[in-house]
């Protein structure tokens, strides 16, 4: 707090928005008076953390995300203030300790997650069973016994912060039942698990049902994220009101809101979709009255494999 | 993002828990959304680690609760306490008012003993050096004067103590010389042994049983003079006495009591349960039952003893009438299997069983009916200037008497004239 008003500033003022001068950091370090209200903030003595270790936890972090710069930048105090400031420090520190193996650090994780942490899984595989095992599976892997190439490996490390640590747990562990039900069912994928069967000699579509399909195709690869997600989750995950709104963050009203919103726009965009392609107004309203199993058109597959460019030029190793 | 074992990218635990919590910048939601529109398995990772953390939250709330309610327990039973009070409060008042209904019915019995005598006028209360004498039959007792009074309830017990009187006058005397008590005693005799036949020795000592008594009767109003040391009271006359006093007052008393002991919610809810286990003439018998138990024979010729006696029994034990109209009987009279009941309302029910079937009489009287009985027959006809005449029929006279204390009467108990 000291440390903001001192580079400017106010607690509740987005760092963005300042107009303050850029005060350089301290090369290959981090402010020591930065260092200090951290330390006092997080509290992590209290579970056995000194504060060298906790310096060298914080500057480790920054060093691997360069306060959110590019690699060449070098961040500011006020930048350093801002990425710590972001950041869910104590549960941060106190994942790098256990990823260090601290002892205390690792019984204050199990005092504060450990319950939690059972809870969870038990929640996401709905058995008490199931959900112990998966818990304690991935206790084991948090504290280190999956070794990889001679190297003790703990998914801690990947945490940085940005969220909470019982929600990254919440999360891994739900990755993890996810992952381990696809390999099982294997054969049967979720995305195709209801898919319907081929016909072994399907039927040459009518001109206007290829046309449907086209124009359902192009109107669907021209929603946006949101609505495909929206869509997606409603009607092919059968996915609640509730559910969703709690993911996107919104009301569920307001989710029902965009969905009506999303399929009216969509019905529109075939339309004109059909209309381009030829159709009469007329025509194109009799076309989609059409019955759907007489399209070969797989939305499932059509939504699930219809990567944004974003998200693939981010995935792209 | 991090390459997964399906050789797919998907985002991070690290990214979906920041997305899901919103800690995410725009650009980089946006990239997330769009990665779950199309990636089922991140999607269903979200709504699964959404979902845990809901489930989460509502343990910690309810672990919460029960934390607070383990430490606090007395507060939780606060509010229990509330409905308690309340209902411990509705009980006591019943209790109460159940009891001083129960008491107000045995006052009203225990206030009739003294009224009924001063009613009376002439029956005076003996000492009780006179109960004892009574008790052996020899006590002295005031002269009868055997009339209605205007009190439902002393009119029964002044024609009880009115043949109680004259009665123990005559034995008293040592000889029934007077046709008056040989017929103020027929009544009571004629009650006793339905019709009564004179043996063939009239005058001679009557035998030790009903037909004694019949017998001396039969001499009496033969105008012939009896012993009465040789007409000492026997246990058959005695209990037939009081048997008769029973039968009459009982009703009596529930006519005094009963409206205002009783509440009207009170005996509609008390009469379905009390219908099975007693007829109409069962308070009748109860109490004649009881008379029969407590009462001595000696202590039969004492006019209060027995009365009191019966007086605080049918006032506390008073039974429902089950009366088809539904209300409570205030005044039964039965001769032989013949029955008549009045009801609260003034309804006049006949019954030919011994009150096991009724049937309603119709209103051939003015005013309300307060009363049924019995009439006397052949007082003050039997005798003539000292010189018995034959004996009444034996045949009941009903009689009803309204509020305004004009009577009608009835042979047969359906049909009514004005006397």
């Amino acid at each position: 707090m000291a440390y903001l008003e001192g580079v400017g500033i106010t607690p509740t003022q987005s760092v963005e928005d300042t107009a303050a001068p850029v005060i350089p950091a301290v090369e290959g370090g981090i402010d020591a008076a930065l260092l200090e209200e951290l330390w006092r903030e997080c509290d992590a003595a209290a579970w056995g953390l000194v504060q060298g270790e906790f310096n060298e936890i914080l500057i480790r972090v920054g060093a691997e995300q360069n306060y959110g710069l590019a690699a060449e930048e070098i961040a500011s105090r006020r930048q350093q203030a801002a990425l710590f400031r972001g950041l869910r420090l104590a549960g941060l520190a106190l994942a790098r300790a256990c990823e260090n193996g601290n002892e205390r650090a690792w019984e204050h994780f199990l005092a504060l997650y450990r319950q939690i942490l059972i809870r969870a899984a038990i929640a996401i595989t709905g058995s008490e069973t199931l959900g112990s095992d998966l818990a304690d599976q991935l206790y084991a892997e948090l504290y280190g016994l999956t070794e990889r190439d001679g190297k003790r490996r703990c998914p801690l490390d990947s945490y940085r912060g940005r969220g909470s640590l019982v929600g990254w747990l919440r999360t891994t562990l739900a990755q993890r039942f996810v992952d381990h039900h696809r390999r099982s069912h294997r054969e049967q994928p979720l995305e195709e698990y209801d898919a319907p069967a081929m016909d072994p000699a399907p039927a040459e579509p009518a001109g206007e049902l290829t046309a449907l399909g086209k124009a359902i195709e192009e109107a669907l690869r021209r929603q946006d994220a949101e609505e495909r997600f929206l869509l997606a989750a409603y009607y092919l995950d059968g996915r609640t009101l509730l559910e969703i709104a709690q993911v996107v963050g919104v009301h569920e009203a307001t989710v029902s809101r965009r969905l009506r919103r999303v399929t009216g726009g969509l019905r529109k965009q075939v339309l004109r979709n059909l209309e381009s392609f030829g159709l009469s107004r007329r025509a194109a309203e009799e076309a989609l009255g059409a019955d759907p199993r007489d399209l070969d058109l797989n939305l499932k597959k059509l939504l699930q494999y219809s990567q944004s460019d974003a998200f693939q030029e981010k995935a792209a190793p | 993002m991090n390459s997964t074992t399906q050789l797919e990218f998907h985002p991070d635990a690290e990214n979906l828990n920041a997305f899901a919590e919103k800690a995410l910048p725009e650009r980089e939601r946006g990239q997330i959304l769009a990665h779950l529109a199309v990636c089922s398995r991140c999607r269903q990772v979200i709504f699964l680690a959404q979902e845990a953390a809901t489930k989460g939250a509502a343990a910690e709330v309810r672990s919460g609760h029960s934390e607070k309610r383990i430490g606090s327990w007395f507060s939780g039973w606060r509010l229990a306490l509330i409905p308690a009070a309340a209902l411990a409060t509705v009980v006591a008042l019943a209790i109460l008012v159940h009891v001083r209904h129960e008491e107000t019915g045995t006052e009203l019995a225990r206030v009739a003993t003294p009224v009924v005598p001063q009613n009376e006028g002439s029956v005076t209360k003996p000492s009780s050096k006179e109960q004892v004498n009574a008790g052996k039959a020899h006590a002295p007792v005031s002269p009868v004067a055997a009339k209605n009074s205007e009190s439902d309830r002393s009119v029964h017990l002044a024609d009880l103590i009115d043949r109680n009187a004259r009665l123990t006058h005559a034995e008293a005397n040592g000889k029934v010389q007077s046709a008056t008590v040989a017929t103020a005693s027929q009544p009571i005799l004629e009650e006793a042994v339905p019709s009564p036949a004179p043996p063939a020795g009239a005058g001679a000592i009557a035998p030790p049983s009903a037909e004694r008594v019949v017998t001396m009767t039969s001499a009496a109003s033969a105008g012939q003079v009896i012993d009465m040391d040789q007409l000492k009271p026997e246990p058959v006359a005695t209990a037939r006495l009081p048997q008769r006093v029973a039968g009459s007052y009982s009703s009596n008393a529930t006519a005094a009591y009963a409206p205002r002991a009783k509440t009207d919610e009170m005996e509609e809810r008390e009469k379905a349960s009390r219908k099975a286990e007693a007829r109409f003439d069962g308070a009748g018998g109860a109490s004649t039952s009881r008379l029969k138990k407590n009462v001595s024979p000696h202590s039969s010729y004492d006019a209060s003893a027995p009365l009191s006696v019966v007086q605080f029994e049918t006032g506390s034990e008073t039974k429902p009438s089950p009366l088809p109209s539904g209300l409570a009987a205030v005044s039964t009279v039965t001769e032989q299997n013949r029955t008549l009941a009045l009801d609260q309302a003034g309804t006049l029910f006949l019954s030919e069983d011994s009150g096991s079937n009724w049937e309603s009489v119709a209103r051939q009287w003015a005013g309300r009916a307060v009363e049924v009985r019995l009439q006397r027959p052949g007082t003050g006809s039997t005798a003539v200037a000292g010189v018995p005449l034959a004996p009444a029929p034996p045949v009941a006279v009903f009689e009803i008497v309204n509020d305004q204390n004009l009577i009608w009467v009835s042979m047969d108990g359906r049909t009514w004239k004005a006397q």
